[in-house]
């Protein structure tokens, strides 16, 4: 009868349980056997993306309220999940035969079952806790080539920031359970808060906490290093998925647990969101490493998503506050297959560069002149995936910017709306750039064959990026259904 | 003035532990022979003259026992609050005791899956 | 009983002298010390808050942010000590590779 219970009861957390089981079970067949690793993961994270499909409309709380599964949580475990089964297909062929592949899996499936309890997460203490073993693992990821120079200067500026923002973070929750007297959201939102400097200490630490793990501008510099200087396979990760947890984590902390400061985070939001947006664009403007460029132009489309963070402070119209939230977590999905689909593609140019030992930087802009004629399906896949970056129709990227700018405008915020038209508009030069070196230029190495690992990896991310656009309306409605909770 | 009977143990304690190194000092001052000579800026190492210099590098073997050591560590923190808690009458949740009891078994199984990879890695062997 | 104003002030003082060690350290190993005495000014918070609300939670969250910092020192030096195989020193301004 207690075990009939406790299945009954616990349930829910299968997704999370089957991922860990095959960490560990890769941690361990890796001591002997390496050649199925990687295999074993890809089963391991598909189980789990079906298990949280199956159980999507759930609503359950668990261990005293600390955990809630509801449409929002299972949403971004549905985005974390399929990040990481797109970073494992292309790995598969990257880390094919390395002596350390089932540390690389089992650290890649801990970061993933970190990412889903961030989701997961309706206390200070759950959320601290996952938003730890998330960033704990992503930090030695980053680091993992550990040949390469720039993996570990990667990692250690990752490393080195991460651990600052965590303590930062850890200081303002700290303030809030002092303010409070309680660590539990649910408590925390029917809370009303006489506005002192303490109140505003803790919300200014909460928010440069998870800013830093957000990429907002002031709080980005680790981005572009991070992501220039770790393996591509990973950097895909991080910008399509361990982005995404700082992102929930602001959701569940700012938007549901400190609803009652909504007019003290307002303007903070505001004044952040514009200087990420244009600081990204402009940076992008000049970069000659694609990975970088890449990188700023992934933390000025974190200025776009934190508009929706701005619309809902400024407004109490529930369905502009719905519009504007489902339109994020639109965004957040479309930009899951984007920006990893563009740097999985920058990384198969990366890997055949490595294979066909051409000694040059590996994601330099030159490397990728007359990439349609040696490699053809990375060059219009890239293609694709920089236009819906930049926000062309019949692209994720156009959904997505539309949902958001017109939350904008109906909340009132028409200015924001106009500064994040014109910076969509000048995005679109630096995409064009690369678009242009690919289809016009000469080729200027010649590159043997697309690795098949990477293609399937590339043209699922670019299914979903064109499904997303040419048929958005199904995943709209999702979306839209889970962002009632915020409501 | 309660206040101050309260402290005063305490005062009388700091006044001891600031007079006696100083005193000390003070006295050795007045009382040691001075002179310089060469060996008096040799490191003292048991009386004995030493060997190299101090600035070596440790075996890095200390590093990985200093880690498996700090994992398990600090890990076994989490046991002391679990086994208050385990069988507080306070505590009226249904089913606590079993929960809390797969809970720990779960938490030891997945260190032990730790400690068996570090042994099979042989982070436990001595190389030199 | 100790007011709570006082240990917030100590709290914060050792918070602010990790700030410093953080922005003025040159060395890696610094930097991590910093950073622990960082996480441990939150740590000194939520024991005094738990004190203060009487309620356990504080001190359960003081407990895995303990654990927490030890994971994430170990994983901290870990790559120090790939730094050091590389440039023979953890002297971050050799850090130097990736940048604009």
């Amino acid at each position: 009868m207690n075990i009939e219970w406790i299945l009954s009861n616990y349930g829910v957390l299968l997704p999370e349980a089957v991922l860990t089981l095959f960490a560990f079970a890769i941690i361990l067949i890796g001591l002997k056997y390496r050649s199925i690793l990687g295999y074993l993961a890809f089963v391991g994270g598909v189980v789990s993306l079906g298990l949280v499909i199956m159980n999507f409309s759930v609503n359950a709380t668990l261990l005293y309220n600390s955990l809630v599964f509801d449409p929002l949580s299972q949403f971004f475990k549905v985005v974390f999940l399929l990040v990481t089964l797109l970073t494992i297909i292309a790995s598969l062929r990257y880390y094919h035969g390395n002596a350390h592949q089932g540390e690389y899996y089992f650290l890649l499936l801990i970061a993933t079952v970190g990412m889903m309890f961030v989701a997961s997460a309706n206390d200070l203490v759950s959320l601290f806790v996952a938003f730890e073993l998330g960033s704990i693992a992503t930090y030695v990821l980053a680091a993992f080539d550990k040949e390469n120079p720039r993996s570990i200067e990667a990692g250690f500026k990752y490393f080195m920031i991460g651990a600052l923002s965590s303590a930062i973070l850890l200081l303002g929750m700290s303030l809030i359970y002092g303010i409070t007297g309680t660590t539990n959201f649910t408590a925390l939102s029917q809370m009303s808060f006489e506005m002192s400097g303490y109140t505003l200490a803790a919300l200014v630490l909460i928010i440069a906490g998870l800013g830093f793990k957000m990429a907002l501008v002031p709080f980005h510099m680790w981005a572009p290093d991070t992501y220039q200087g770790a393996p591509t396979v990973v950097s895909a990760m991080l910008a399509a998925g361990s982005k995404k947890m700082g992102f929930v984590a602001a959701f569940k902390l700012i938007v549901l647990a400190l609803i009652a400061l909504r007019t003290e985070w307002y303007m903070v939001f505001a004044v952040i969101a514009v200087i990420t947006m244009t600081y990204g664009n402009l940076v992008a403007l000049t970069q000659r490493s694609l990975k970088r460029m890449l990188a700023y132009s992934s933390i000025a489309q974190a200025g776009y998503i934190a508009m929706a963070l701005v619309v809902v402070s400024y407004t109490h119209v529930d369905s502009v506050v719905n519009l504007a939230m489902g339109g994020a977590l639109f965004y957040i999905l479309s930009h899951a297959f984007m920006k990893g689909g563009a740097f999985l593609a920058v990384g198969t140019v990366g890997y055949m560069l490595l294979r066909d030992k051409i000694k040059v930087d590996e994601d330099d802009i030159d490397n990728f002149s007359g990439l349609s004629k040696t490699a053809p399906i990375t060059a219009f896949s890239l293609t694709v995936f920089l236009f819906a970056l930049a926000g062309i129709p019949l692209t994720a990227g156009f959904v997505s910017k539309l949902l958001i700018f017109s939350a904008a405008i109906y909340g009132g915020l028409a200015w924001l709306a106009v500064i994040a038209i014109l910076n969509s508009a000048l995005s679109l030069f630096y995409y064009a750039r690369v678009v242009k070196v690919m289809y016009w230029d000469k080729p200027k190495f010649d590159l043997k064959g697309e690795p098949t690992a990477y293609v399937v990896a590339v043209l699922l991310a670019l299914l979903g990026t064109v499904l997303l656009g040419v048929y958005p309306g199904p995943f709209v409605d999702v979306a839209m259904k889970v962002a009632e909770v915020f409501l | 003035m309660a206040l101050m009977d309260n402290y005063l143990p305490l005062l009388v304690f700091f006044a001891f532990g600031i007079l006696v190194p100083v005193g000390t000092i003070i006295f050795i001052r007045l009382i040691a022979p001075r002179g310089e000579y060469p060996r008096k800026h040799i490191p003292y190492e048991c009386g004995w003259l030493p060997i190299g210099t101090a600035k070596i590098r440790f075996n890095v073997e200390y590093y990985t026992y200093a880690i498996v050591f700090l994992i398990f560590d600090v890990e076994a923190l989490f046991l002391y609050p679990w086994a208050v808690s385990y069988k507080n009458p306070l505590i009226t949740v249904p089913n606590f005791t079993l929960i809390a009891c797969i809970e720990m078994f779960l938490f030891i199984v997945i260190l032990l899956i730790g400690y068996v990879y570090a042994w099979k890695k042989g982070a436990l062997e001595w190389i030199r | 009983m100790i007011p709570v104003m006082y240990v917030l002030a100590l709290a914060m003082t050792v918070f602010a002298i990790g700030v410093f060690g953080m922005v003025s350290a040159r060395s890696g190993i610094r930097m991590m010390m910093s950073i622990e005495l960082m996480l441990n000014s939150a740590n000194i918070n939520l024991v005094a808050f738990s004190n203060y609300h009487d309620d356990i939670s504080g001190q359960v969250f003081a407990l895995f942010s303990i654990a927490l910092a030890a994971a994430e020192a170990v994983v901290g030096f870990a790559i120090l000590l790939m730094i050091f195989r590389h440039k023979g020193a953890i002297n971050v301004d050799t850090i130097n590779i990736l940048r604009w």
